[in-house]
């Protein structure tokens, strides 16, 4: 049984690829497993997949950091002070119901075509996770870690900083994960529109320049496997001994 | 005594849905400089709210609180409130929680004050684990530790062991005393254990149900060490109670109530307790059952090799020992390995020709060999064949070795009951009193004892109820083992001095990435192939055992030699290796033995050897109780010390022997051995187990000169 299940990831990829390679090898257009591989290494040897990745994860980076220096700061203000909370809790509420992908008129708008856009709407998705996170991690820190610092004579920020914070760090990490998630999704979705590098421009130009459906699903698999690796990435930052006793209460 | 705390009319009320509700009416009180003052009363009559006065978290509503003269105004390092729930962050080592107590103080200052205080509170060795890596009491401890780093006029403590199993709790007590007397502060105890009051205070307040005033003070004022059953105290106790309103009856059964079952030993123990009886002035186990409650003079939980021993030798000595072994023997188990300083406790245990007739396999020896080396590492015990009387001993199948103990300890004269189950240690006026035990499945029934024996393995059946378990974080190994048949047996090639005996063999230990794997033929072309790896590798993932134990096997050539054509018989076992010294061997009318007190490493094959020998000693020592009449620790005492200094030196030479193994260190113990001869000479009797034969301490100090 154990054998089984570890046998079965394996069988369903296993199932799944096969029934492609049948669907595919009867379709003119629509590309077999073999030749989205050799489509990968095509666009790894001549460099344009460097390039597009590159791009994509510089977008990413900037954008993602961007909303980690603000929801972070503001999600702990909102979580700390029910001032603040009542003040921006409806606001965000009602903006994080909407597709990152329905404010890219307005982006193209506002930043024109260049980075600014695809940044901006990173910023946008990934914020919201991470803001809403941080509120509650900050609000729900257990009352009496927070007396004993004061019982020790802590403080204002030293408070905030040595005690609220790491108490709260768990969920600010979930938050996180959940951020770069989105913001992997919806680089691929502004790519797309009006830019010219960066994988979602990859499968679009593939598509559009002579209908490289190879290279779109190569695309596609690249996405993939980078969401994989980032989302992989992102599991071990809670392995860290400052918040494990979080995620692994008992030995 | 000048007044530290002085509190004049103080009143506190919460507003509630239904309106005001009046918590505390016109307290008054004070309590002197380095005095003990504990609060008692029912349930919700303000104790608590009245020690968040105290701290500065509540305001009064009329009233005053001064400390030292001036008013409480917040919460501050003045006073320091501890309480049942505990707030010690989860996020930061032991050391660092200390280090936040003193958050004012400078760097330089800190360091040495947390190293004092991690001293005082017995948690060295534990500075850099988190809190998830620590017991319940341990806990409480760096709690305490924490709050004397802030260097507090007053400790406050909301029942701070509250949250404890009631063994525990008793010990955290004497802990307290015992940190009070080098380290005098002003405390108030919040709590609802009259006894810990009597226990701790010099005076007690007992309060009145809500709306809380000041009942009845009661002056306690004698000197510590206190006996809680001395008569005084007993009559001190039903007073108070009497305060309280509770009958003398209740009071009875509150005492004789079992305690807390622990572990995955569940049953229905709770309603099985023996019946109320009076408090008793006597700190002495008697008989006092039910009708149906069995009595003998000795229990003995488990039947390995460490039951089966204490209990041969009571039972030689003409003691009434019962052993309850959870399985059925023959069981299998793992640690095949024996050394030769068993024969002299062989004897004593009578059963030498037997364990000779078995036809185990011959062992002269241990074989290292180093993954960086192509010269093994060959110790024999016929090298010095002076030390011991035999220089051959065995690698045994356990399931058999086992049974063949128990069933000496059976012809002695112990009984044995296989298949059943101890749900609990029944504990009475801080002595253990019996056990509560049934065949498995079966509803537990009481069977009374002078004293217990726990030896209950790794369970650690009482160990983990006193939360004694002292697990050694520099030893977190993981073993993976199974055993191999078909093997074709080979002669050890073993030099000319040594004697050959037929069919002998060595025990082989070889140095893989991570930790190392042993090879142990048995009789019968069975092997038991085993590997010790970091519980925490660097690579993260473990991967499925069976894969793990190949990987290990894959770099030892010789090892996969000797495995040719042969089949693995059972699947991959996987333990946790994570060795452990139990805090203390020895309680009132209890003591532990083999793996209950403590697990050591398996590199040098010392488990089976020192749970004999233990068990061996602890008989010796609970003899001697018999024939006082005493069995507090402090007379089974003799007993840990006996067995307790070998014990730390075998763990300090592991420990040696692994750093130099991660540090892939060329001069370890053993290739030194090559050139030196003291150094061969000692390390042949360690390995041997002669543990008492050579002085183990300078033995240490010179090999840190030489590897």
């Amino acid at each position: 049984m154990k054998a089984l299940g570890r046998a079965a990831p394996v069988g369903v990829i296993g199932l799944l690829l096969a029934l492609w390679w049948a669907t595919a090898a009867r379709s003119p257009i629509f590309p077999t497993p073999f030749a989205v591989v050799l489509g990968i290494l095509s666009l790894a040897r001549d460099g344009t997949l460097a390039h597009h990745v590159a791009a994509s994860l510089f977008r990413v980076a900037l954008g993602y950091g961007l909303a980690l220096v603000l929801a972070i700061p503001l999600g702990s203000l909102m979580g700390w002070y029910a001032g603040v909370f009542r003040a921006f809790n409806p606001v965000i509420q009602l903006i994080r119901p909407i597709s990152p992908i329905a404010w890219i008129p307005l982006a193209i708008l506002w930043f024109g075509v260049g980075d600014a856009s695809p940044t901006f709407l990173i910023l946008l998705s990934s914020f919201f996770p991470i803001v809403v996170a941080t509120t509650s991690g900050v609000h729900l820190v257990e009352r009496q870690y927070v007396r004993a610092a004061q019982n020790f004579g802590v403080r204002g920020l030293h408070l905030f900083r040595s005690v609220v914070f790491p108490a709260a760090l768990p969920q600010i990490i979930t938050g996180m994960r959940v951020g770069l998630g989105v913001a992997w999704l919806v680089v691929v979705a502004a790519e797309m529109v009006a830019i010219n590098s960066g994988l979602g421009y990859l499968i679009m130009d593939a598509r559009n320049s002579g209908t490289r459906y190879d290279l779109v699903v190569a695309g596609m698999v690249i996405i993939g496997t980078i969401g994989f690796l980032l989302d992989l990435a992102m599991r071990r930052l809670e392995s860290l001994d400052v918040v494990r006793w979080r995620y692994h209460h008992a030995r | 005594m000048p007044d530290k705390i002085a509190v004049r009319g103080l009143w506190k009320s919460f507003s509630t849905d239904q309106g005001g509700l009046s918590v505390l009416e016109d307290v008054d009180f004070t309590v002197g400089e380095g005095e003990f003052v504990s609060l008692v009363g029912p349930s919700g009559c303000g104790k608590s709210t009245l020690l968040n006065v105290l701290t500065g978290f509540e305001r009064p509503d009329r009233g005053e609180v001064l400390v030292d003269g001036r008013p409480v105004e917040g919460p501050s390092p003045r006073g320091i409130l501890i309480t049942q729930r505990g707030s010690v962050f989860p996020w930061m080592t032991v050391r660092r929680n200390l280090l936040f107590g003193a958050d004012r103080l400078p760097e330089a200052e800190r360091e040495p004050l947390a190293r004092r205080y991690i001293d005082l509170v017995g948690l060295a060795g534990f500075e850099e684990s988190y809190p998830w890596q620590l017991s319940g009491g341990m806990l409480q401890r760096v709690e305490m530790a924490r709050a004397l780093m802030a260097r507090p006029d007053l400790l406050l403590m909301d029942e701070p062991f509250g949250a404890l199993d009631a063994l525990t709790r008793m010990r955290m007590r004497t802990e307290l005393l015992r940190i009070l007397a080098r380290d005098r502060h002003t405390c108030v105890l919040v709590t609802h254990d009259v006894e810990e009051a009597l226990h701790l205070s010099d005076r007690i307040l007992v309060i009145s149900p809500r709306p809380g005033r000041i009942q009845r003070i009661v002056e306690v004022g004698a000197p510590q060490p206190r006996v809680m059953s001395q008569p005084r105290f007993v009559e001190l106790k039903e007073q108070v109670l009497a305060e309280l309103g509770l009958s003398a009856a209740e009071v009875a059964r509150d005492t004789a109530a079992p305690p807390r079952r622990s572990g995955q030993r569940t049953t229905t123990a709770r309603a099985l307790a023996p019946p109320p009886r009076p408090a008793r002035s006597v700190p002495r186990p008697q008989a006092s059952g039910g009708p149906t409650a069995e009595r003998v003079d000795v229990v003995v939980i488990g039947g390995g090799p460490g039951g089966a021993s204490v209990a041969t030798v009571l039972a030689q000595g003409g003691l009434r020992v019962l052993v309850l072994e959870r399985e059925r023997f023959p069981r299998y188990h793992v640690g095949e390995s024996l050394l030769p300083a068993l024969w002299e406790l062989w004897d004593r245990l009578d059963v030498t020709a037997e364990i000779e007739a078995a036809g185990f396999a011959v062992k002269q020896g241990i074989r290292f060999g180093m993954f960086d080396d192509p010269d093994d590492v060959l110790l024999l015990t016929a090298e010095f064949p002076e030390y011991f009387p035999r220089s051959h001993v065995y690698h045994v199948d356990r399931a058999r070795f086992d049974t063949l103990l128990l069933e000496n300890a059976r012809r002695k004269g112990a009984e044995v009951r296989e298949g059943w189950t101890v749900s609990d240690v029944v504990m009475r006026d801080g002595f253990a009193a019996g056990v509560l035990a049934a065949p498995s499945g079966e509803t537990p029934r009481a069977i009374e004892a002078s004293l217990v024996v726990d030896a209950t393995g790794r369970d650690c059946l009482l160990a983990r109820k006193m939360g004694w378990r002292r697990p050694d974080p520099a030893l977190n190994k993981v073993a993976h083992y199974t055993q191999f048949a078909g093997v074709v047996e080979r002669e050890a090639a073993l030099p000319s001095f040594a004697e050959r005996l037929p069919g002998s063999t060595t025990t082989d230990v070889y140095t893989v990435e991570g930790g190392w794997l042993w090879s142990i033929p048995l009789a019968g072309g069975v092997t038991s192939v085993g590997v010790v790896l970091d519980a925490h590798r660097p690579d993260g993932t473990p991967g499925p055992p069976q894969a793990v134990f190949d990987a290990a096997l894959a770099q030892c050539p010789e090892v996969r030699a000797s495995l040719a054509g042969a089949r693995q018989i059972l699947p991959v076992q996987t333990v946790s290796g994570i060795s452990y010294i139990n805090e203390s061997f020895v309680g009132n009318g209890f003591v532990l033995v083999g793996d209950a007190s403590m697990f050591v490493d398996p590199i040098f094959s010392a488990g089976v050897t020192l749970a004999i020998r233990g068990g061996v000693y602890a008989a010796d020592c609970i003899l001697d109780a018999f024939q006082q009449g005493d069995f507090s620790a402090a007379r089974l005492r003799p007993y840990e010390s006996r067995i307790r200094q070998p014990m730390d030196r075998i763990f300090e030479m592991i420990r040696r022997w692994y750093a130099t193994l991660d540090a892939r260190s060329p001069d370890d113990m053993i290739r030194r051995a090559r050139e030196i001869p003291w150094l061969r000479e000692r390390l042949i009797v360690l390995l041997s187990g002669g543990y008492e034969k050579i002085d183990l301490e300078s033995f240490l100090l010179s090999l840190g000169e030489v590897a």
